[in-house]
């Protein structure tokens, strides 16, 4: 693959997968923040140890912060990889690219994470605290549907996108001599 | 003299506030229940759906699926 900008294919890959870390880290953190802390629901191992009492309490709040241990991991590779991207002339440096596909990554941190431990593995629930569970947890799959569709509609807009702001300039200014 | 209100401010908090205990058996509950035979797999469970993402960035990073050629672009000249 060749690496000028002007002449040559440019692949918007590396900067989707930068977006799909950075929102798939930082939705799971604010997941976290807001579900796990503040509401105090969605809970790691909740249908496993019933929060009852203050040490199940303590327990899934061990787990969690394993949990977000993971997913702030998770948004360190998606800075390091929005870092390389802006360092290679072949990758489009597109806003909707990069929005989009940080959409793309929270929704499909919302269907991953719902599938496989609400719906598989049952480890826990959105919310525990209700006979009928199953309604929030297809919420929870619905809502990351509807970012995905918005995710990807935006990186369907960005393609046509072809700026680099930190190559364009050089590349003109050679043109301009030859 | 403006120091004698808060003293007594303060020494009546002394006065009237009950004693706090820590849960003297959580941590020990909270130890057990985490650190256990189990560990290994539930880590293994809690962490499979971010494996799972991490398969598909890493796929998402290497596809041929999002290029294209300079010249196909709209508005680009070839």
């Amino acid at each position: 693959m060749t690496d000028n900008p002007r002449h040559g294919t440019l692949n918007s890959g590396p900067l989707i997968s930068a977006g799909m870390f950075l929102g798939a880290g930082l939705g799971g953190l604010f997941d976290g923040i807001l579900f796990h802390q503040i509401l105090q629901i969605h809970n790691m191992q909740s249908n496993r140890i019933p929060i009852d009492d203050l040490a199940a309490a303590k327990v899934n709040m061990t787990w969690d912060g394993y949990f977000h241990a993971a997913v702030w991991l998770l948004t360190a590779v998606g800075l390091y990889l929005l870092f390389r991207a802006g360092q290679r002339r072949d990758v489009p440096w597109s806003g909707k690219i990069l929005l989009g596909s940080f959409l793309t990554g929270w929704g499909l941190y919302h269907l991953v994470e719902g599938i496989i431990h609400h719906h598989i593995l049952g480890i826990h629930h959105v919310m525990e605290y209700t006979d009928n569970k199953l309604p929030y947890d297809l919420a929870f799959l619905a809502a990351g549907v509807i970012v995905i569709v918005i995710g990807w509609m935006l990186i369907r807009a960005g393609q046509n996108d072809s700026v680099h702001p930190g190559h364009n300039g050089p590349v003109r200014a050679e043109e301009s001599r030859v | 003299m403006r120091y004698i209100p808060a003293g007594l401010l303060g020494g009546s908090l002394f006065l009237n506030s009950t004693p706090a205990w820590a849960c003297p058996y959580c941590r020990l509950f909270t130890n057990n229940g985490v650190y256990n035979q189990e560990f290994s797999a539930n880590l293994l469970v809690l962490l499979l759906p971010l494996a799972v993402l991490l398969a598909i960035g890493i796929g998402l990073y290497y596809s041929d699926g999002f290029t294209a050629k300079r010249s196909q672009l709209k508005g680009e000249k070839s």
